[in-house]
């Protein structure tokens, strides 16, 4: 019997193929997700009263906030969720290894993040197309209700890299915990107190990173900013897979 | 080609040393019984063999590639304990099927008639398996993979006598239609020691014996006799192991090359061979007298 | 099954003997070719190694000859090398025996050469 070579994008591709079957899940779940983001946006709209004199004004404004929070914080969850051990350990029956395996799960969180940023920006137009319809007498529509194509396009990528990079950090985070047994229960706790000591010092340190980020007006540096800390995260990430042991 | 090399080969592990300094070789296509006491270092050594773990000092080669996160390893090694994970929305037939896609040298005819022969049922999840039924599942992945490196730690783990069987039986006939390195860790290795061509003994992280089995049936002898004349013998030679029988009698066992033995059988005690499976258990006891001396 | 596993006998030896068995039993005869490693192991699932191990037994004392790539055959005189030496051995374990008990006994060995002799001689009367 002689050796058989296999190179590493063959794998990956053998890999990804695998992730497309184990994972059909995420599927289902995206799809919940946003049918469940959508009718709280419906139902609930941000509700405001105005008085004067004896004109009373009753508003009600809607917005696709809820959708887009709930689509990256299930990126986020499913990224991380990749990661656990339980899972990281059901990657390895078969040929394999920590660099295939990661390449494998990106390639895998692109493509997702990819359908979930085309569904999410539909599913906006959705909400937009039922508010024009359904949503009453009155409708003051803000700028930017109406869409033209070039923004809808334009909406649909930013969509998709945003949620790209959620699932890095995800990934990035999940895959820290693996450095030790303590840190699956150590890392939320740390990053929840550090959160609550940035509020209380009322430190801008999270709101700069939020910032940096999500108030960017010119969509090419977002995208070039979220990118390349994808790329970063990925690499980190990619390094210690490649030096952790697995099947403990 | 040297299909495992070890030289010095470490693995420290919580406080202790699981491997120290263990060294062997294995060339050519043998079935290998790999024995030892639990805790001895048998899954260590595996899972460092099929790159799931990384030494801590010195140096191990698996087709002359450092085996840790290889993939060259990866596809040419296949590493099966009761352990295995397979995702929950695979079915049992789903697996066989991903296997097939991972491994070139999968024999899918072979997989599918042992997975008759065991009735499995096509759509069951493998979470879902009894302990012996998952050993025999894994079993068949293991054999179906025909990778040139099959490693088997505690194969028969729940599987019934009868299931025991046909697995030594299979993978001895899988064996001599693609003879291929396969090593075996168990502890029953009274069943298939006449499976194995040579064991390694492994004892607190090193070897204690690679032998062939056949040398391994030869390799020492007991001798029972008076305790008052057989004991004397043994001043300034080497005592595998000693017991006293009733108040009057010793057993002991030493190798087969020891003068004890002519000195022995000239008082006229008997001598015999010793099971190679007791013979392990002897030469891995923590104490001369075994289970008794706690009781002492 | 032929092979016993729980003897402590090596299992080579148990094959040579087996197969010794089938010569003097005449399911070989002079020239026959014999079975291979592989098809003894798989007969009694047994290392291949091993059961090679047994035939090398055999034709190391002359009962089998090697044909290069085509196996092992049966010698002409393969019978009368079976018979010839399990008479030995049978004898070698009954003097061991006769030497063992006669230790215990404490029988000098000047007197059991003597009883050999008489043993010896009335079995020649009987004989004549």
């Amino acid at each position: 019997m002689s050796l058989n070579k296999m190179d590493h994008s063959t794998v990956v591709g053998k890999q990804l193929n695998y992730k497309l079957k184990v994972n059909v899940g995420m599927f289902t779940s995206l799809v919940i997700v946003q049918v469940i983001a959508l009718f709280l946006s419906i139902i609930g709209p941000m509700q405001g009263f105005s008085g004067m004199n004896e004109v009373e004004v009753e508003s009600k404004s809607y917005s696709a906030y809820n959708v887009i929070l709930f689509t990256s914080i299930w990126a986020l969850i499913h990224a991380i969720i990749m990661t656990t051990k339980k899972d990281w350990e059901k990657s390895f029956p078969f040929v394999g290894n920590g660099r295939t395996n990661d390449l494998s799960n990106f390639l895998f969180l692109i493509g997702i993040s990819i359908v979930a940023g085309i569904l999410t920006i539909l599913s906006t137009i959705m909400l937009r197309v039922y508010i024009y319809y359904f949503s009453g007498e009155y409708l003051f529509m803000t700028p930017g209700f109406v869409l033209s194509g070039q923004e809808v396009w334009t909406g649909i990528f930013i969509m998709i890299m945003h949620l790209i990079f959620m699932c890095a950090v995800g990934y990035f985070l999940g895959t820290l915990t693996r450095f030790h047994r303590l840190l699956p229960t150590l890392l939320p706790i740390i990053l929840l107190g550090l959160l609550l000591v940035f509020s209380q010092t009322n430190s801008d340190f999270m709101m700069n990173i939020f910032q940096f980020y999500y108030q960017e007006m010119s969509a090419t540096i977002f995208v070039l900013k979220t990118m390349l800390s994808t790329v970063i995260l990925f690499a980190i990430s990619l390094f210690i897979s490649s030096r952790t042991e697995v099947r403990r | 080609m040297k299909v495992i090399e070890c030289k010095n080969l470490t693995k420290r592990m919580i406080g202790r040393n699981a491997l120290n300094q263990l060294s062997f070789t294995l060339e050519g296509d043998k079935i290998t019984g790999l024995i030892g006491r639990n805790g001895a270092g048998k899954t260590t050594l595996m899972k460092i063999l099929a790159g799931y773990w990384h030494e801590t000092s010195g140096e191990v080669n698996v087709f002359a590639e450092r085996p840790f996160q290889n993939l060259n390893v990866s596809v040419n090694a296949i590493y099966v304990d009761d352990q295995m994970q397979f995702s929950h929305t695979l079915t049992l037939k789903d697996i066989l099927k991903e296997a097939a896609r991972f491994y070139p040298n999968w024999d899918a005819v072979l997989a599918e008639r042992l997975f008759e022969y065991f009735s499995f049922h096509p759509r069951a999840k493998h979470d879902y398996l009894s302990k012996g039924k998952k050993s025999t599942f894994n079993m068949i992945i293991g054999l179906a993979s025909r990778c040139k490196l099959t490693m088997f730690d505690e194969p028969t783990t729940g599987m019934d006598a009868s299931v025991r069987k046909d697995f030594y039986r299979a993978l001895l006939k899988d064996y001599l239609a693609h003879p291929r390195t396969i090593l075996l860790s168990s502890h029953h290795l009274e069943e298939m020691e006449d499976l194995l061509e040579e064991i390694i003994l492994i004892d607190e992280g090193q070897v204690v014996l690679h032998e062939s089995m056949d040398e391994l049936k030869e390799y020492a002898q007991g001798i029972t006799g008076r305790a008052e004349v057989l004991e004397p013998l043994f001043a300034g030679e080497e005592v595998i192991y000693e017991t006293r029988v009733g108040d009057h009698s010793t057993y002991a066992v030493v190798k087969s090359n020891s003068p004890v033995i002519q000195k022995a059988k000239q008082h006229g005690m008997a001598t015999g061979p010793v099971q190679p499976n007791d013979l392990c258990i002897y030469l891995t006891a923590k104490h001369k007298g075994g289970i008794d001396d706690v009781f002492k | 099954m032929i092979i016993d596993s729980t003897s402590c006998r090596p299992i080579y030896i148990q094959i040579a003997e087996w197969m010794e068995t089938e010569i003097l039993n005449d399911n070989f005869k002079a020239d026959d070719k014999v079975y291979s490693q592989y098809q003894l192991a798989e007969m009694f699932t047994i290392n291949p190694a091993t059961a090679a191990k047994g035939l090398n037994v055999l034709t190391d004392e002359n009962i089998l000859y090697g044909k290069r790539g085509l196996g092992k055959f049966v010698t002409q005189e393969a019978k009368a090398i079976i018979i010839d030496k399990r008479k030995n051995e049978k004898l070698k374990g009954l003097l061991e025996e006769v030497a063992l008990e006669a230790g215990r006994l404490h029988v000098s060995d000047e007197e059991l050469i003597t009883m050999l002799h008489h043993a010896i001689e009335e079995h020649k009367g009987d004989g004549a």
